[in-house]
């Protein structure tokens, strides 16, 4: 009786706050008509033991069914919006049954077996109660009445609960107060995190340059320790049947060597103009002087591929091949590329899957300019040398990529990286002879430049691993890999001197568990693949026929129970009806009082009569007693009787009564 | 070691986990639980507006846990204890509760506190909670609840909340406190909390009286069929020794007494009953009597089967009747350090049994103590009920020494399992575990 009004308040205000408004309305409704009708259901234990698990099959189905849609609901999220909706039948048959409280083993499997009777329970009006007040909390609207709304229902449940211990004024004078220190704490929590954040991003931000920078490529040159590169798979690449994927797939490039970092100067990030929703077309190159050029791809076979990525963040750069004409359906706000090859999407949304096109001549990294053939002073003698060693051999010194090879013949690939002092590359170089890709990617472009090529530095992804399951090609974390690009023949061409070693030395580094993982992460991606593929409505008339069957099963469920009205419920304080109540001869008795007679102690009431001379009574003591005591009463007309012999004698007592002067008085 | 921790940790939290408990209202616990998950939910202040309910849960609960002070109830308190209760029997006893304050005390709650009596460490790792087969692998392994039931078979009794009517200023009424001793003995009693709400009531403050007290536990009866002839009674033995002494009692009245369970309904002295508001038994001097002993084997191990020979041993001499044929006084012959026999010759010596059995101990003797000094009683015996926890060499022989002495017996004995015994003669019965109930019921 509590929550009368407060619980369907409630539920309205979950459902406007959460958009549930059509559960909230007939839910507020149900429960509120429990105070309208005094029909209840008398369940037994087994009946709550079915309910409850149903609620939890619901629930699990629930919490199933947000895992699988992570992309569309926020887990925790959803999940604390719509718990009110799991709760909601065991709380009805609740409300609708004659137990008060739910004991704990119908929520709790565990507490069924217990040999001792489960004593304690929830009320579940108030936990229905506190679930709507949090679910409507979870919203992401900023909402300036949610506080006091929340607290105003609060205060209003606990007031109707309020001690009788304090006077009124205490209990006011207190919720005002709590209400004041509730507002500013809340306030205060609110500015302590956003601060918290600003400094904790300041840090964080300090401590990585991540990867989808276009401006700076941190390198793990000079690092020491073992280099392990996740074996998680990344995205993957659906080709067209009978047709090689791309070798590298880039996500940028950078002319300008820091120390151990690569970095581009030119910060501009130029938009790329949407072609139509979700679809951009990249077949324009800006040329020297600014302006923007088409390039021809007509003649070139395009091919189109599907990636499979979940974005794990709303801006990251795309990795894709250099030749690329289009990317279609990628669920992004904008797309930008820059001067050096990089194509950033900003504001992705989750969804499966985007298109990108392909062909034709390389096109994605601007033609050369002055830092592309910057040496750094520091390594200039070095490789002067280098090169000075590999002269007399490469006779076809017309060709870099010949000298390069003849460099790097004697290299290893190694993915134990060594101390190389102040400069890791001279150590790799000269002493080492031994490294990873980017090692070798970076010692390349430098070589490169100080044969007076224009070379930059690439990082992207080799497409290597081609899934026989899936029928796609795989690109791992691990697949990451650096490169040089060579501006030859008057076009960017790939440079890779890493080891063709690199990704077999890679693979074995993998877990011996890793087939399992693949497995496994490959059958979530296919189920996944084919939930996505799923509409709703195509199984709407089995979803109706499966609801219909379970509430007509529910329905016959709960009328098969037994019915009570409360009202006619046993009540706790035992008046018993007593029939005759209303019986004239009381009236008659009356009358004898106020003239003085009382019935002695244990005197029967013929005998009384009898002794006061009052025998014309004693036919309607006949009558009155049988409708007092006979169980099955005496008839209306008999009643009617009695009252007409009563009536008589009283008419033959009034006159007698006021002419006798000493009526005979009662026992002394 | 990790078990040596837990139950060191158990014994700090069952020392005071009774009081923090009572801290919190039902109520306040689901703010305070509320609290935490509202903690847990809005840590991201972007992500949601559940901080915000948070906030206002947290400023309840500190806001009432400081109004505490306002308004501490003065009162005092006057506890009126029975003199016996029966274990696995609840019974009602009362408190006067006082208003010696200024100001009207509304909203009160009683508790009496039980003096908390920890298990010892071998007792935890050695006794099993009945029904413990059933808990799951977990509960078994960190043995929680092994602890508890431990802990309140020590302490030895339950003690309900009662809630106290409103007092005016200096009134004073009394409050039923329902209690249930659950073990035999004496239990102590330490002192009386008062618990009053804070204006939202979510929290409960506590004011203690100390007072302490201790109530004498008698041993848990079953019910003995009230048609069983003890036997050594004219019934059973026609013609017999037993039958020249037992030739039945005469109706001289002697006094009134208190009922006791048990007492006949048409012993009851209505006239006095109705004067003293409880039941009064009219009491008859037996001029002839059958003499009947009850032994029992006190040397068993202290153990399950200890404890229910002890409850049947209580049966027996209170399920007896009371009046007519087989009224007979029934002594009782065990061993504690020593040998002891209470005798009942005035036939009012019941209650000294109970007591004595109420704080029996094993005993360190050995059986044939017992059974020679039940040989050397046995010419005052017409009738002797054996309460026995085996069925040996030495059990057999004294039951054979006895019937060579003339004297009726009937020996009861209990076994751990409801594997039956060989060769049990007709007065010998067993009483297996758990059964002990429907066997007494259907002597």
């Amino acid at each position: 009786v509590n929550l009368r009004y407060l619980l369907f308040i409630t539920a309205i205000f979950w459902g406007l706050q959460t958009d549930l408004l059509l559960w909230a309305i007939p839910m507020g409704l149900v429960l509120e008509a429990r105070f309208f009708t005094d029909r209840r259901w008398t369940l037994d234990k087994q009946d709550f033991y079915r309910v409850a698990d149903l609620t939890t099959v619901g629930l699990l189905g629930l919490i199933v069914f947000l895992l699988v849609n992570a992309r569309e609901y926020h887990f925790i999220t959803a999940l604390i919006q719509w718990l009110p909706i799991a709760f909601f039948p065991l709380v009805t048959v609740l409300a609708f049954s004659t137990t008060e409280r739910m004991p704990l083993d119908v929520l709790f499997h565990s507490l069924r077996r217990q040999r001792t009777p489960v004593t304690q329970s929830w009320d579940l009006d108030y936990l229905f109660f506190g679930l709507c007040l949090v679910g409507s909390g979870m919203g992401k609207a900023r909402l300036d009445y949610y506080l006091p709304v929340v607290a105003g229902l609060l205060l209003f449940a606990l007031f109707r609960l309020r001690s009788p211990r304090y006077p009124l004024r205490t209990w006011l004078g207190l919720a005002g107060l709590l209400l004041a220190l509730t507002f500013a704490s809340q306030y205060g929590l609110r500015q302590a995190h956003l601060g918290l954040k600003a400094w904790t991003q300041a840090w964080i931000e300090q401590l990585l340059q991540q990867r989808n920078d276009p401006l700076r490529a941190k390198t793990a040159l000079g690092s020491v320790g073992k280099l392990k590169l996740s074996d998680a798979i990344l995205f993957r690449l659906q080709m067209p049947d009978g047709v090689q994927p791309p070798a590298l797939l880039q996500e940028a490039s950078y002319d300008l060597p820091t120390g151990n970092d690569w970095m581009s100067l030119t910060p501009e990030l130029t938009k790329v103009p949407h072609r139509g929703d979700f679809s951009w077309s990249i077949e324009e190159q800006p040329d020297a002087s600014g302006s923007l050029r088409g390039i021809d791809s007509s003649a070139a076979t395009v091919i189109t591929t599907r990636v499979y990525r979940e974005f794990e963040e709303s801006t990251t750069l795309l990795p894709v091949p250099t030749n690329i004409t289009a990317i279609n359906d990628l669920p992004a706000l904008d797309l930008y590329r820059g001067e050096f090859g990089a194509l950033q999407a900003r504001g992705l949304l989750p969804a499966p899957d985007y298109k990108m096109s392909f062909g034709g001549i390389a096109h994605l990294n601007l033609p050369p300019t002055d830092t592309d053939r910057h040496v750094p002073a520091a390594l200039a003698p070095v490789l002067a040398e280098v090169l000075a060693q590999q002269a007399p051999i490469a006779t076809g010194a017309n060709d870099p990529r010949k000298v390069l090879e003849g460099v790097f013949r004697d290299f290893r690939y190694s993915l134990q990286p060594e101390d190389g002092g102040a400069l890791p590359l001279q150590h790799f170089l000269l002493n080492r002879q031994a490294g990873h890709c980017e090692y070798f990617a970076s010692a390349s472009v430098l070589l490169l430049r100080q044969m007076g090529i224009p070379a930059r530095y690439a990082v992207g992804y080799a497409v290597q691993e081609y899934s026989p399951m899936l029928g796609m090609y795989l690109v791992r974390e691990r697949h990451a890999h650096a490169w040089a690009l060579a501006f030859l023949d008057n076009q960017w061409q790939v440079v890779d001197t890493t080891p063709a070693i690199w990704a077999a030395n890679e693979a074995d580094a993998a877990s011996f568990a890793q087939p399992l993982f693949d497995l496994v992460a490959n059958g979530l991606f296919l189920f996944r693949n084919w939930w996505n593929a799923q509409r709703i409505e195509d199984y709407e008339e089995m979803l109706y026929l499966l609801g219909g069957l379970l509430s007509l099963f529910l329905v016959w469920r709960i009328s098969r129970s037994e019915q009570v009205h409360i009202s006619q419920a046993p009540p706790t304080n035992t008046t018993i009806a007593v029939a005759g109540q209303d019986s004239a001869f009381f009236q008659a008795i009356a009358v004898l009082r106020q003239q003085g007679f009382e019935r002695g102690p244990g005197e029967l009431p013929a005998t009384w009569l009898t002794r006061i001379g009052q025998q014309a009574l004693l036919p309607a003591l006949m009558l009155h007693n049988r409708w007092r005591f006979d169980p099955q009463g005496i008839s209306a007309a008999e009643q009617q009787q009695l009252r007409a012999l009563v009536e008589a004698w009283e008419a033959q007592q009034l006159p007698a009564n006021t002419t006798a002067d000493d009526p005979p008085g009662p026992p002394a | 070691v990790f078990r040596d921790r837990l139950f060191r940790a158990y014994c700090r939290f069952a020392r005071r986990g009774s009081q923090r408990r009572r801290r919190y209202t039902e109520r306040g616990r689901f703010v305070q639980t509320g609290m935490v998950v509202c903690g847990a939910l809005g840590i991201d202040t972007d992500l949601n507006l559940i901080y915000q309910l948070f906030a206002l849960l947290a400023c309840l609960l500190l806001g009432t846990r400081l109004t505490l002070w306002l308004h501490p109830p003065s009162v005092s308190l006057r506890r009126e204890l029975p003199k016996y209760v029966t274990a696995g029997q609840a019974f009602d006893y009362r408190i006067h509760v006082t208003n010696s304050g200024q100001r009207v005390e509304a909203d009160l709650q009683l508790v009496d506190n039980p003096v908390v009596q920890l298990p010892s460490r071998q007792q935890f790792e050695q006794q099993t909670e009945p029904g413990e087969e059933t808990r799951n692998a977990y509960d078994r392994w960190i043995g929680y609840h092994r602890f508890m039931w431990l802990l309140r078979l020590k302490t030895g009794i339950t003690l309900a909340t009662a809630s106290v009517p409103t007092l005016a200023i200096g009134n004073t009424r009394a409050v039923t406190v329902r209690g249930e001793p659950l073990r035999r003995g004496l239990v102590q009693l330490d002192s009386m909390s008062v618990l009053y709400p804070d204006p939202f009531a979510l929290y409960s403050g506590q004011v203690h009286f100390p007072q302490p007290a201790q109530l004498l536990v008698l041993p848990k009866r079953y019910a003995v069929n009230p048609r069983f002839a003890f036997p050594g009674s004219q019934r059973r033995q026609p013609g017999g020794t037993a039958a020249s002494q037992a030739t039945g009692d005469s109706d001289e009245f002697v006094s009134l007494r208190d009922y006791r369970q048990g007492d006949g309904l048409r012993r009851i002295h209505w006239p006095s009953s109705a004067r003293r508001g409880k039941p009064v038994i009219k009491e008859f001097q037996s001029e002839h009597f059958a003499r009947q002993a009850l032994v029992l084997d006190s040397t068993l191990p202290a153990s399950v089967l200890f404890e229910e020979a002890i409850a049947v041993a209580a049966s027996l001499l209170l399920g007896r009747p009371t009046s007519g044929a087989g009224a007979d006084p029934m002594d009782l012959l065990f061993l504690s350090n020593t040998t002891e026999l209470i005798s009942d010759a005035g036939g009012s010596a019941t209650i000294q049994q109970l007591t004595a059995l109420a704080n029996l101990h094993s005993s360190p003797l050995a059986f044939t103590v017992l059974a020679q000094a039940t040989l050397r009683h046995a010419s005052l015996m017409s009738g002797c009920v054996l309460v026995l926890g085996s069925w040996g060499a030495d059990q057999q022989a004294l039951v054979a020494g006895l019937r060579a002495r003339q004297v009726a017996v009937l020996a009861l004995i209990l076994s751990p399992n409801s594997q039956t015994l060989a060769d049990l003669p007709a007065d010998c019965r067993q009483l297996p575990l758990g059964q002990v109930s429907e066997v007494l019921g259907s002597l």
